[in-house]
């Protein structure tokens, strides 16, 4: 063999080799970003190895790129495409044994790259697969030349697969048992790209994609009675301020609520839950309708929405209790009065003059509510297809379009009640759920999001109120796809929702099984044995000496396995000689096939068709003339005919 | 201080005492390779690998990402599994060992080892090497054998304290090895090297070389006078009797007992001396000269054939330096 064709196997080998170790990363690159890869690991796999200005040409282009596609801003996302272009402009300039063992060992991190953002069955799978390959690749590397071994593909693939089911029960029980850090050293970088989760601000009309996005925002699991479909408001980031076009929360929002503005105690019947939310890159943290505590570290904001002080970059459980009959919120300042009134001044005039006339009209603010939700049941539509709003939004929806979807409604509501002189804010958040059939939880959808508002009434506090379910059933003109649009009581599923619920069920049960546990529950699992509370040093060393109990239980079996020779006539041979030896008669070491074959006495149901078999192996073996490939199949096939005989005669 | 010195000299004393510093007593062959002779530590690639595990293990534990831990774990199985594997390769293992002949310095020595593996082991293949210089030898179901090369740079007793018998198999993160104590040694003969045997040197009537002279002349047949023949050589009265010149033959023609002598090269030194005679030595028997080897303090008598040869070469191989 050439030179040449040594550095293209390794080139092939390392390039093979990262394509895998990036599979896991596909779902989160973007497309622009993988067309460059794919690019980037063909030549490696097809050309040879380009001068040294090229690659570095090359690795400017794509640095300039992967800036451009993620748009400047840096974050875990940018660095995971980061490191997958590195390890394919290490394949683009591999040459030999050193950049290969360099590719294998960086492409180490990539499936740990994807896993760090997504922790899906899927994604692991994938990741376990170039981890096959990788390990295959470690075994053709061994003695520091590349080998590929001449076995079958299928035992080889059976050869991997021992390894990794060998593997799996220390691996198993490192997990349970290596000692978990509660709380992490340092957090986890965000994304550059958008989270899944709701924003500090709404501008009516931009949750478009949200609202076609089928992705799961959240599951819950009620411990309790379960909420009638009118109490399912999962309450997000409370909007206070509107500038005519954009309704938003501010920073210092986001603080916890002084002692007492809360009222804590037990007011009527609760429901408590537990969720298990995806990450959002927010920091809110969805409840039902009205909590009243929060557990530490997470808390709730004055206006009783629990927020949590780092982002939700991971599938987060918490447990909550609801009250859903009356507001913990017992005052209005001042200061939250005046911003719960505030308008632009000069925007929707059409709008503001409505309800400054309707409100005169009306006996008090009650009926003035009644009022406007009548009009909204009686001459509004819900649609996703609605206009990019001008300058007077409120005005154009409420005289114009007359309709438009949940942003649309809410935000049309509140400069309704403010230029009235009733306190009132936006809420967003989820409302609805879907109990999946296969097991005892709910789910809800980032297209289950809402908008709704709060009204504050002196003598109630506040009150939930949505417009957007005045809206008469029949003037619901579209929900997209058939499926639930903004609230998923308005839609239905669609045929094979079955087996994606079925999908679900096993993604929860993984996401409670797997990705949920932490240092908490290594504690419950552990005293569930029967050990108290254990130190991390007693969970090492137990860790280790489960370890060593393993290592020496993998030691044993290896001992004690007879590996069969590769070539398939003597592997039948002996697994003939075996039946023979449990038989009672076994071969003698100094003796011929045929002089033990002529041991067997004349009686035996198999000593004629031992006696021929051992003379057609002793002419294979020895090489006598004939056709050695035909007749080594038919030498096989005579061997296992006569080890079934042969354990036959023994029952 | 001194106390400090003594104990780390005593401590390091002690660890050179252990096995896996220095060669055990010989071993009897054929060596069954068992569990307490293995050692196995990680390579170069195998603590690359190790630092990545460890900062993937640091990053998941950090995030309590449990997919990532997966994988960690699932690859520190795999590479503890590989270095049980590395262990396996080599309990078991049957070592046979053909000590090398003596060479002339500057060959190599040629050891020959055969490694036999248990039976229906899985093929592996084995480094065999002496002080860093290996081999790689593959072995199949059956014994295998190869010759490990030993460099040589000087005379003398060559002394093989062990040999390694290596395999970074199966995944080459983990190097397991063991060694076979051989503690013996092998003449390393001088290097022939020098002015060639001159034929003149044996001339019988003495005028050879000052290096070398005949001992005895053992008449052998006559045969008639040619031109040239030395007037010594003539047989006075068997030339009366036939009536023609005839001369004595000696047992070789050009030969008598010849004497290689250490005195004769002054001005050479040591080794250069030795060099010098050994490629006499060597041009003598192959010229099947009766020859005899002055060294210093030392005499071997005349003699020849391979048994002498030997003698004479242990000798020179075994001169004391300066």
């Amino acid at each position: 063999m050439t030179d040449v064709d040594a550095v293209a196997r390794f080139r092939k080998a390392a390039a093979v080799c990262s394509a895998l170790a990036i599979l896991p990363l596909v779902q989160q690159l973007p497309v622009s970003m993988l067309l460059l890869l794919g690019l980037l690991l063909l030549y490696a796999f097809a050309l040879p190895k380009p001068p040294r200005w090229m690659i570095g040409l090359i690795m400017l282009t794509a640095l300039a790129l992967l800036l451009l596609v993620y748009k400047g801003r840096f974050g875990r996302d940018t660095a995971a495409c980061m490191l997958a272009i590195m390890v394919a402009m290490k394949c683009l300039e591999t040459a030999g044994m050193r950049d290969l063992r360099a590719v294998m060992g960086f492409s180490l991190f990539l499936p740990f790259a994807a896993l760090l953002s997504s922790q899906q069955p899927l994604t692991l799978t994938l990741s376990i697969i170039s981890l096959l390959f990788w390990l295959f690749l470690l075994h053709c590397t061994s003695t520091g030349a590349l080998r590929f071994p001449n076995m079958p593909l299928l035992q080889q693939l059976k050869a991997l697969m021992t390894q990794m089911a060998l593997a799996v029960p220390l691996a198993a029980a490192m997990f349970w048992l290596f000692p978990r850090i509660a709380t992490p050293l340092w957090g986890l970088p965000g994304l550059a790209g958008q989270g899944g989760g709701l924003g500090d601000s709404m501008t009516p009309g931009q949750w478009l994609d949200s609202l076609v996005d089928d992705r799961i925002a959240f599951r819950v699991k009620f411990t309790s009675t379960v909420p009638t479909p009118q109490q399912r408001y999962w309450r997000g980031p409370v909007l206070w301020d509107f500038d005519g076009k954009e309704w938003r929360r501010r920073a210092w929002d986001n603080l916890p609520a002084p002692p007492g503005a809360i009222n804590t105690s037990d007011s009527g019947p609760s429901i408590s839950y537990s969720v298990s939310l995806e990450p959002t890159e927010r920091s809110y943290l969805p409840v039902l309708d009205w909590p009243r505590s929060a557990q530490a570290p997470l808390f709730l904001t004055p206006e009783a929405s629990l927020y949590s002080d780092k982002p939700i970059q991971k599938l987060s459980e918490y447990r909550a209790v609801s009250w859903p009959d009356v507001s913990p919120l017992s005052t209005l300042s001042e200061t939250q009065r005046r911003r719960a009134l505030a308008l632009p001044d000069g925007l929707n005039p059409r709008s503001v003059a409505l309800a400054r006339r309707w409100r005169a009209e009306s006996r008090d603010d009650r009926a003035y509510i009644e009022r406007v939700l009548q009009w909204i049941n009686r001459d509004f539509s819900y649609t996703l297809a609605t206009e990019e709003p001008g300058l007077n939004g409120v005005d154009e929806f409420l005289f114009d379009q007359k309709q438009g979807f949940c942003q649309h409604f809410s935000s049309a509501f509140a400069v309704l009640m403010r230029a009235a002189g009733i306190p009132v804010r936006v809420v967003t958040g989820y409302a609805g759920g879907y109990k999946n059939p296969y097991g005892d939880y709910w789910v809800l959808y980032q297209k289950d999001a809402h908008a709704w508002n709060e009204i504050w009434l002196d003598s109630q506090g506040w009150i939930r109120i949505d417009p957007t379910a005045a809206v008469a059933p029949e003037n619901i003109l579209d929900t997209l796809s058939g499926s639930s649009g903004t609230e998923s009581y308005f839609g239905e599923r669609s045929l094979f929702s079955p087996l994606l619920d079925f999908g679900d069920f096993m993604k929860s049960s993984w996401n409670d099984w797997v990705i949920g546990f932490n240092a908490a529950r290594q504690m419950d699992l552990l005293r569930g044995f029967g050990a108290g509370q254990l130190r991390q040093w007693q969970l090492l060393l137990a860790l280790l000496l489960v370890s060593a109990m393993l290592s020496f239980a993998v030691f044993y079996f290896w001992q004690r396995r007879k590996t069969l020779p590769s070539d398939p006539v003597e592997a039948a041979w002996q697994k003939l000689m075996a039946a023979l030896y449990r038989y009672g008669i076994g071969k003698m070491a100094h003796e011929t096939a045929t002089d033990y074959a002529a041991r067997f006495p004349a009686g035996l149901p198999f000593s004629e068709a031992l006696r021929k078999a051992a003379e057609h192996y002793s002419r294979w073996r020895y090489g006598l003339p004939g056709n050695a490939e035909a007749r080594s199949h038919a030498l096989i096939t005579e061997l296992a005919e006569v080890r079934r005989h042969v354990r036959k005669a023994k029952q | 201080m001194e106390q400090t010195a003594s104990v780390s000299r005593r401590l390091t004393e002690k660890l050179q005492a252990l096995p896996f510093f220095r060669a055990g007593p010989r071993d009897p062959l054929p060596l069954e390779i068992g569990n307490r002779r293995i050692y196995v530590l990680p390579t170069r690639f195998g603590l690359f690998v190790a630092s990545a595990l460890l900062a993937m293990l640091l990053g998941g534990l950090n995030f309590n990402n449990n997919a990532a831990l997966i994988l960690v774990f699932l690859l520190v199985s795999l590479c503890n599994n590989a270095l049980i594997a590395g262990h396996l390769a080599l309990l078991g293992l049957r070592i046979h060992l053909q000590m090398p002949a003596p060479v002339f310095a500057g060959q190599p020595l040629q050891l020959g080892v055969s490694v036999q593996q248990k039976r229906n082991a899985t093929a592996r293949a084995y480094r065999i090497g002496f002080d860093g210089s290996g081999i790689d030898t593959s072995i199949g179901a059956e014994s295998s054998r190869c010759q490990l090369s030993i460099e040589t740079k000087r005379r003398g007793r060559f002394a093989i304290d062990r040999i390694s018998i290596a395999t970074l198999q199966p995944m080459g993160l983990a190097k397991a090895w063991c060694y076979a104590n051989v503690q013996d040694s092998v003449w390393v003969y001088p290097r022939p090297h020098g002015r060639p045997l001159q034929p003149q040197y044996h001339a019988a009537d003495g005028s050879g070389g000052r290096n070398s002279r005949q001992l005895s002349d053992q008449p052998h047949h006559l045969r008639d006078y040619v031109i040239g023949d030395s007037r010594k050589q003539i047989a006075w009265k068997a030339s009366a009797r036939t009536g023609t010149l005839q001369v004595r033959e000696y047992e070789q023609a050009q030969a008598g007992d010849l004497l290689l002598d250490w005195h004769a090269l002054a001005g050479l030194d040591t080794e250069a001396r030795l060099s010098q005679l050994c490629l006499w030595l060597i041009q003598a028997e192959q010229k099947s000269l009766q020859y005899a080897l002055q060294l210093p303090g030392r005499l071997i008598a005349a003699g020849s054939g391979n048994e002498h040869q030997r003698r004479c070469l242990e000798a020179l191989a075994g001169m004391p330096d300066d």
